[in-house]
C-alpha cells in the first residue's frame, strides 16, 4: 500500500488519492475521471501512457501523469508483457 | 434568458440569433457518444451552420417535427464537465447557464449518454441535472450496449435521475419515436420534472466535486447496469498495435498517405470538371454580349438588374442584410457596371466574376474529399489515436500531437487544414497552428514549383526534382520554425500536456460523413467566396484601368508581328498593376525581380497560381500560351535586362521559388483564417509575417546566390 505517482507506475491496478496539480489542469484531469476515489488501471506505459478509468481508456502524458498521486491496491498487479516491451518500467 | 435579439452587429454581419418565441431543443452531451449521429438523424441533412456573436464556434441547427410542431435542434459540441477547457465547450457550458449573448437557454434539454459507458457520462449529467431545466435523457448506443450483454434497468435508472430515460439508437432509428414523443411531452410540460433534488451527494460537498460526482456515478451505475467483465477486449487488442511509440506512427503516416493518394486522384477529376465548366460558362457569357451597338436604355437596364442580381445573391451567401449603407453601395457599384463599355463589361463578366468564382470553387473537391475522409477517422475513434502517437514528436515545437492532422492536411490545401485546427482544444496552440498552416506547400504551388524548376533545369529532371523536395522541406521548416518561435514570443506559453479519451473503435457512419462535408463546404462557399469574389474585381480593376490610349494600342500593334499578345502587354504595363510592379521595383530588386515579376507578384496576390498566366502576359506570350510550358519557359530564358543581362538566373530563379514557398499569396485562406480566428486581425498579422519573412528569405537567397556565383 504504497503511494507513487503515475508517471513511474508499471502497468496494473491503482486507487487515485490526489491530484496535485494546479489550475486547468487539474480539471482536464478531474473530469477524465483522474480523481481521488477512482481506480486507475496502468494499461501501457511510456510517455503518453494510456489508462483505463471509469470504462473508457485514457491517453496521459508522463508530465501531468508525475500530478497524480496514486496507492497500489495490491491486487490484480498485472505486471504483464506490455511493461517489457516498453522498456520504460522506472520507478 | 430574455437577450434580445439584434438585427445586425457592428460589422453589418446578420447575427442570425434564435428566433425569439422559436422553441428549441438541445442536444448535450460528452464527446464520443453519437450526439451528432443522433442530431443527423433527427434533422436529416438540412441541417445548416449557424453564425452567433462574439463565438468563432459552429453551432449546426435544424429542425424536427412534432406533434406539438416545427422545434429547432441545436447541436452543442460535445464535453466531459461544464467546467469547461476549449473554447467549444465553454459556448456549451455557457449556452446551458444562459451566459450565451443572443441564445436564450433552450427549453429543452436532450442529454445524450452512451449506453456502453454510463458510468463516465453520468458526471455531465449530473452536472447538467442540477441545473434543473426540463431534460430528457436519450441512452444512445442502447443496440450496441445490448449487444456486449451490458443490461441497463431503464426506469429505474429514470427514478434516479429524475427525468425520463430513453433507450435509443441513432445509427439504427431504434427508440427515435419515444425521445420525439419525450420531448414533446416534456415541453406541454405534462411531466412534473425536477420536483426534487436527483441527489444529493454534491450538496454540502466540501472536497472536491468531482470525486462526488463520480461517486455519485459509480452508484448509481453500481445499482441499475450489470457490465460484463469482458468490455473493451477489442478496442484493447487494436490498440495494443495502434498506440506503440513506432508502430503506431508508421500506422498513421500509412493511413494519411492511402488518405492523401485517395484525395489527389479523386479531386483531380472533379477539379478538371469545374475548371473546364467555368471556361465553358466564361465563353458562352463572352458570345452572349453583343459585340454590336445595343440599345443604351436596353443595355443599361439588362446590366443593372444583372449586377443586383449578383449583389443579392452574394449578401444573402455572406449574411450580410440590407441595410441603407449596403444597398446604396450596390446600387452605386452596379450603375458603375452598367456605365461600362460593353467591351469592359466583357472582361469584368468573364475574367473578373467568372473567373473569381471559378478560383474558389477550383478548391471545393479537394476540401470536400479530406472532410470526408477526416469525418470517417474522426468517427471510427482513430483520430484520438493518431494525436497520441504524434504526442511527443509534436512537443518538440510546442504543439499538442492534435496539430498534426491539421498540418498534413494543409499539404493538400491550407484550408481544410485551417478548419480542422479546432480539434486543438487550446486557444493559443489552436492560433499558432493556424497561422503556421499556410507555410505548408498545398497544390495550388504546384504549377509555381513546375515552371520554376523547368525554368532552372529544364535539362536535367533529377536536379529538377530537387527543386521540389526542396520546397516541401523549405515549407515544412518555416512553418516549424514559425510554430517554435511564435510559441515563445506573442504566443508565449507552455506545451499543454495531453490528456486525451481514446474513445471505442467503431465503424463510422457514412451519413455523418455526408453531413460534415455538405457543411463545411458550405461554410466555405459562403464565407470565403464572396470576399474572394469581391477581392477577384478588384484586381481585375487593378490590371485593367487605366486602359491604353488609342494611340498607343496602334502603335504596339504595328511594331510587334504578334499583335494581340502585344495589345495585352502593353495594356497590363499601363495599368495600375502594371504601375504599382514598376513603383516597388526598387524594393524587389535586391531579390533579382525585375518590374515584370513585380506585377505576376501583386496579381497572384489572391491565388499564388495566377503568377504562371500573369508571367506569361507580362512577358508578352499570351494568356492562353500560359498552359504550354515549354513556350513560356523559354520565352522567360531569353528575357533580358536592361543592361543585356539575363532576367531568369539561377539566383532570380531560386529567389523566385523561395518567395513563392513562403509569401501568404492566397485570399481563400486569409477569408478562413478571419473565420476560424474571429477577426481580420490574425488574418492580416499571417499575411504580414509570411510575407516579410518570404522578402527577407528570397533577398538573402538572391544575395548569396549572386555572392556565390551561382
Amino acid at each position: 500500500m504504497s503511494q507513487t505517482t503515475l508517471s513511474g507506475a508499471a502497468s496494473g491496478t491503482y486507487r487515485c488519492i490526489d491530484v496535485a496539480g494546479k489550475g486547468e489542469q487539474v480539471i482536464r484531469l478531474k473530469r477524465m475521471g483522474i480523481c481521488s476515489g477512482r481506480r486507475i488501471s496502468v494499461v501501457q506505459t511510456g510517455d503518453p501512457m494510456i489508462l483505463r478509468v471509469v470504462g473508457a481508456r485514457v491517453g496521459l502524458s508522463r508530465e501531468l501523469a508525475g500530478t497524480v498521486i496514486v496507492e497500489s491496491n495490491g491486487v490484480n498487479a498485472d505486471r504483464g508483457s506490455s511493461v517489457s516491451r516498453n522498456g520504460d518500467n522506472r520507478d | 434568458m430574455t437577450e434580445v435579439c439584434h438585427e445586425s452587429d457592428a460589422s453589418g454581419q446578420l447575427t442570425d440569433p434564435v428566433r425569439p418565441g422559436s422553441i428549441t431543443v438541445a442536444l448535450v452531451g460528452n464527446p464520443n457518444t453519437g450526439k451528432t449521429t443522433l442530431f443527423n438523424k433527427l434533422t436529416g441533412l438540412r441541417a445548416r451552420t449557424a453564425n452567433f456573436p462574439g463565438i468563432t464556434v459552429d453551432l449546426r441547427r435544424g429542425r424536427v417535427e412534432l406533434s406539438s410542431g416545427l422545434i429547432d435542434v441545436v447541436d452543442f459540441p460535445g464535453l466531459y464537465s461544464l467546467n469547461a477547457v476549449s473554447p467549444e465547450e465553454k459556448v456549451t457550458a455557457s449556452a446551458l447557464t444562459g451566459e450565451l449573448p443572443g441564445m436564450p437557454v433552450s427549453d429543452v434539454i436532450v442529454l445524450v449518454l452512451d449506453a456502453t459507458n454510463l458510468e463516465r457520462n453520468l458526471v455531465l449529467a449530473s452536472e447538467v441535472l442540477d441545473l434543473r431545466l426540463p431534460t430528457v435523457v436519450a441512452l444512445n448506443q442502447f443496440d450496441a450496449a445490448r449487444a456486449a450483454d451490458i443490461k441497463i434497468d431503464v426506469s429505474k435508472l429514470s427514478d434516479e435521475l429524475k427525468c425520463q430515460v430513453v433507450p435509443v439508437s441513432a445509427r439504427t432509428g431504434e427508440g427515435l419515436d419515444t425521445l420525439r414523443a419525450a420531448v414533446d411531452e416534456t415541453l406541454s410540460g405534462k411531466l412534473s420534472i425536477l420536483s426534487q433534488d436527483h441527489q444529493s451527494c454534491t450538496v454540502g460537498c466540501t472536497g472536491c466535486t468531482f470525486a462526488a460526482r463520480f461517486d455519485w456515478a459509480e452508484s448509481v451505475t453500481n445499482a441499475n447496469v450489470d457490465v460484463p467483465a469482458t468490455q473493451g477486449r477489442r478496442t484493447d487488442a487494436i490498440d495494443r498495435v495502434l498506440t506503440r511509440p513506432i508502430v503506431g506512427v508508421v500506422a498513421f503516416l500509412s493511413v494519411m498517405l492511402a488518405v492523401f493518394y485517395l484525395i489527389f486522384s479523386l479531386a483531380s477529376i472533379p477539379m478538371d470538371l469545374v475548371d473546364s465548366a467555368f471556361g465553358a460558362v466564361g465563353a458562352y457569357a463572352e458570345r452572349l454580349i453583343p459585340a454590336g451597338p445595343v440599345s443604351p436604355g436596353l443595355w443599361f437596364g439588362a446590366v443593372f438588374g444583372l449586377s443586383m442580381g449578383f449583389f443579392a445573391a452574394g449578401y444573402a451567401a455572406a449574411g450580410i442584410s440590407w441595410s441603407r449603407t449596403s444597398g446604396a453601395a450596390a446600387i452605386a457599384v452596379a450603375i458603375v457596371v452598367s456605365l461600362l463599355p460593353v467591351e469592359d463589361f466583357r472582361s469584368l463578366l468573364v475574367d473578373g466574376v467568372i473567373g473569381g468564382v471559378g478560383g474558389v470553387v477550383i478548391f471545393l473537391p479537394q476540401i470536400c474529399i479530406l472532410f470526408f475522409f477526416i469525418s470517417l477517422l474522426e468517427d471510427s475513434g482513430y483520430m484520438a489515436r493518431a494525436a497520441f502517437v504524434m504526442e511527443r514528436l509534436m512537443q518538440f515545437v510546442g504543439l499538442p500531437g492534435k496539430a498534426f492532422v491539421p498540418m498534413l492536411s494543409a499539404h493538400a490545401c491550407a484550408i481544410p487544414g485551417i478548419m480542422a485546427a479546432r480539434v486543438i482544444e487550446n486557444w493559443r496552440d489552436r492560433l499558432v497552428t493556424i497561422l503556421v498552416l499556410p507555410l505548408l506547400t498545398c497544390s495550388a504551388r504546384l504549377p509555381v514549383y513546375t515552371m520554376i524548376a523547368a525554368l532552372l533545369f529544364s535539362d536535367s529532371p533529377f536536379n529538377a526534382a530537387l527543386v521540389f523536395v526542396g520546397a516541401y522541406v523549405l515549407g515544412i521548416a518555416a512553418a516549424l520554425f514559425s510554430a517554435w518561435c511564435l510559441k515563445r514570443t506573442i504566443l508565449r506559453g507552455d506545451p499543454i500536456p495531453l490528456v486525451i479519451e481514446l474513445p471505442a473503435y467503431r465503424v463510422p457512419s457514412l451519413r455523418n460523413a455526408v453531413a460534415t462535408v455538405i457543411d463545411r463546404g458550405t461554410v466555405f462557399v459562403r464565407q470565403a467566396g464572396t470576399v474572394i469574389l469581391l477581392i477577384s474585381v478588384i484586381l481585375w480593376a487593378l490590371a485593367t484601368y487605366p486602359k491604353l490610349p488609342v494611340s498607343d494600342t496602334a502603335q504596339a500593334v504595328s511594331g510587334q508581328s504578334s499583335a494581340e499578345e502585344s495589345v495585352a502587354q502593353e495594356a497590363l504595363a499601363y495599368s495600375f498593376a502594371g504601375r504599382a510592379g514598376q513603383l516597388v521595383e526598387p524594393i524587389f530588386r535586391p531579390l533579382g525581380f525585375d518590374w515584370k515579376i513585380n506585377v505576376a507578384v501583386i496579381t497572384s496576390f489572391a491565388a499564388r497560381e495566377v503568377v504562371v498566366s500573369t508571367l506569361a502576359i507580362v512577358y508578352g506570350i499570351g494568356e492562353d500560351s500560359a498552359a504550354d510550358e515549354a513556350t513560356l519557359v523559354e520565352t522567360l530564358r531569353r528575357q533580358n535586362r536592361p543592361d543585356g543581362s539575363p532576367v531568369f538566373t539561377k539566383a532570380t530563379g531560386f529567389s523566385l521559388l523561395v518567395f513563392f514557398v513562403l509569401a501568404m499569396q492566397c485570399l481563400p485562406t486569409q477569408a478562413v483564417t478571419k473565420r476560424e480566428t474571429g477577426s481580420w486581425k490574425w488574418a492580416v498579422f499571417q499575411l504580414v509575417y509570411m510575407s516579410a519573412m518570404a522578402y527577407v528569405a528570397a533577398l538573402v537567397t538572391f544575395q548569396s546566390c549572386t555572392a556565390l556565383g551561382i
